[in-house]
């Protein structure tokens, strides 16, 4: 499988408290890679990596089969790029901005930004510094897709946007992607979103990836179990818990990662002290929190309820 | 017509589609020879993947349900009325299940169950 | 994409440009109705070259000032931004900034351009003595290589480290600002280490002496 991005080892240290920690990253090509995190989990840091504006200080970058920092120009040209805050110039206007942004680009599409530019209700006479926080979005996302890239990299592309705005923004980039199965690597807390859109996701937290699989491998293996269990210890099961907490009586929940169906099994074998009473799906968001919690050792606590037996 | 797609679900979104296209057509609410919306229509108005449409449409191919006409669309095959109640009994039967699934969950016997139906029907059906 | 980036620098720098135009056709201008007044009256041929020198002066900070306001102004628009959009562009870095150098030397001829036209209205409308004539292409020269000059400077201290360099042109303008007030304001605090070292740096043959010496548009 070829990668649109493919990170290697990569480390970078900013300061004492924040380092990105032998980073591997892997976004295959055609996909909508969702990269998640919470805020100051190191997602911006990593795409300014990927786009050679940091300098890493271990490891390796290829995007687009680009090695990066090196050629980094060649990989641009390729890659429509929208950063978490607004960096155009504002005394500007829209149209002198996109006179400007299409001079670099040889792939640059007039009929594509024009076709945008009406959708999104942009006055070309508009100065860039006015204009509102979602105008501002949707002309930076404008900019991102009229370039025609191969590459989509967007940091908290809807952040701080109204919902009428994120729609718009959003449909724009299905549109492109269902046009051109371009790649996406799209950043962002706001996980709901990327339930919807992604079929990649990879998980940053404190500077490491915890976890990286498609979406709906992710979806399928993370559950909460509801068990009723008289004896506090369990012997090794086939998937991992994650947290567990008690809810009323001797009933406990689980959330597991690794399942699959079949596991059901390997309760039958630990006889009626412990029975699974259901297996429910988490949503995306649930899981990124469970998934974060158990990376942060928040579950510590309900750690020694599940001790192997070999412990 | 997609309104109830949920990403949340647990069911994956390309099913629904997929569901929700199967019972539009067993119930005549889509008509042999209807097109269907292009895969990036679709995925750009419910602002999901255009993979998981494709992935959708694909499975409806595969049973028959829909054509696929290279560059031309997508459109409802024609379906059999014996196929088409097959399909309805089994989607009435998912819901049953679901039904039944959900009064578990919250505790409530299927006798219960049954007789609250039996209550509610003729109200329903008059 | 130089042209686009120069088009982009026009429009920010425009309103700017609009006065440092105008101040430079108009200084070289004011020696005309000063000349002509004094001619018949009091002045000699050397009142009006010190009054040309004068005039020189003001044309001398023109420049310097029109240099360092076109660097500051691209390097602020960039600034506002963290360089995240010019980052971003797929264009090479020292292309990038010598686009940039070569756009503001464009800005900087524009005002020597004034300058020269303002020198030769000047020269045409003045009524001189036989012994002097005005020299407004060699005045306007000058100031285009002063401006490209001190430009260049502060682009290469701006492209380097703020910290380390900036701090060091920061001294030096403020030295040399120093060494041109305090003598004009205060003729006897000529003695002191920072007007000398400020005089030093304008010397003939210093680092910024280009912006000292003889500033004439009227000359023997």
């Amino acid at each position: 499988m070829s990668h649109a991005i493919r990170l290697q080892q990569l480390s970078y240290r900013a300061g004492r408290d924040f380092a990105l920690r032998a980073l591997d990253l892997a976004v295959p090509s055609g996909s909508v890679y969702g990269f998640l995190g919470a805020n100051g989990a190191g997602k911006t840091t990593t795409i300014r990596l990927i786009m050679g504006m940091l300098a890493s200080d271990d490891g390796t970058i290829d995007v687009l089969g680009h090695r990066i920092p090196e050629h980094v120009v060649s990989a641009l040209a390729r890659i429509g790029y929208v950063p978490e805050r607004v960096h155009l110039y504002p005394m500007l206007t829209v149209e002198e901005t996109l006179r400007q942004h299409s001079a670099f680009y040889p792939t640059w599409s007039g009929r594509d930004a024009a076709r945008l530019q009406h959708a999104f209700g942009l006055r070309a006479d508009a100065l860039v510094g006015r204009l509102s926080k979602g105008e501002a979005g949707k002309l930076m996302m404008l900019l991102a897709l009229a370039v025609r890239p191969e590459l989509l990299i967007l940091d908290e592309p809807t952040d701080g946007l109204d919902p009428v705005v994120r729609r718009d923004v959003l449909a724009a980039i299905i549109d492109y992607v269902a046009e051109t199965r371009a790649t996406v690597f799209i950043s962002s807390h706001l996980v709901h979103e990327q339930e919807r859109m992604c079929d990649w996701v990879g998980v940053l937290d404190a500077g490491r990836m915890i976890a990286e699989l498609p979406m709906s491998e992710f979806r399928a293996g993370i559950k909460r179990l509801r068990v009723r269990a008289a004896r506090p210890n369990v012997a090794s099961l086939p998937f991992r818990v994650m947290s567990r907490r008690p809810v009323l009586g001797q009933e406990e929940e689980w959330v597991v990662c690794d399942w699959r169906p079949d596991m059901r099994a390997a309760f039958d074998a630990l006889g009626d002290d412990v029975l699974l009473r259901d297996v429910e799906d988490l949503d995306l968001e649930e899981s990124f929190v469970e998934l974060l919690r158990t990376s942060r050792g928040e579950v510590s606590l309900a750690a020694p309820l599940i001790a192997p037996e070999a412990a | 017509m997609f309104e109830r797609i949920d990403p949340r679900s647990p069911v994956p979104i390309y099913a629904q589609i997929a569901s929700r296209l199967r019972v539009a057509v067993a119930s005549g609410e889509l008509q042999s020879g209807d097109s269907l919306p292009s895969v990036r229509a679709l995925a750009t108005q419910l602002r999901i993947n255009p993979a998981t449409v494709s992935q959708a449409y694909r499975e409806l191919e595969q049973e028959g349900t829909v054509e696929m006409r290279q560059g031309a669309g997508t459109y409802v095959s024609s379906v059999s009325s014996d196929r088409r109640r097959r399909d309805r009994v089994a989607e009435a039967r998912r819901l049953v299940r679901d039904f039944l699934d959900e009064g578990a969950r919250l505790g409530i016997s299927p006798a219960e169950l049954e007789q609250a139906l039996d209550e509610t029907l003729p109200g329903r059906i008059a | 994409m130089f042209t686009a980036m120069l088009r982009a620098q026009w429009i920010w720098s425009r309103a700017m440009m609009l006065f440092f135009l105008g101040a430079g056709f108009t200084i070289p201008l004011l020696s005309v109705p000063l000349v002509s007044r004094g001619r018949h009256t009091w002045m000699t041929s050397a009142n009006i070259v010190d009054l040309g020198g004068v005039i020189g002066v003001a044309i001398a900070i023109l420049i310097a000032i029109a240099a360092v306001a076109i660097e500051i102004q691209n390097w602020s628009v960039d600034e506002r931004g963290g360089h995240i959009y010019t980052l971003s562009l797929p264009i090479d870095r020292r292309r990038y900034a010598s686009y940039r150098l070569a756009g503001s030397f464009l800005l900087i001829t524009l005002v020597c351009v004034a300058i020269a036209a303002g020198g030769i209205a000047a020269g045409a409308i003045l009524d001189l003595p036989s012994t002097l004539r005005t020299y407004p292409v060699a005045l306007a020269l000058r100031a285009l290589l002063a401006g490209w000059f001190v430009h260049t400077l502060a682009f290469a201290f701006r492209l380097g480290a703020w910290d380390r360099c900036g701090k060091t042109l920061f001294a030096a303008l403020l030295m040399v600002a120093v060494a041109l007030i305090l003598p004009a304001a205060w003729p006897g605090a000529t003695t002191g280490w920072l007007p000398m070292v400020g005089r030093l740096l304008i010397a003939p043959g210093g680092p910024l002496g280009i912006l000292a010496g003889h500033w004439s548009l009227i000359d023997v």
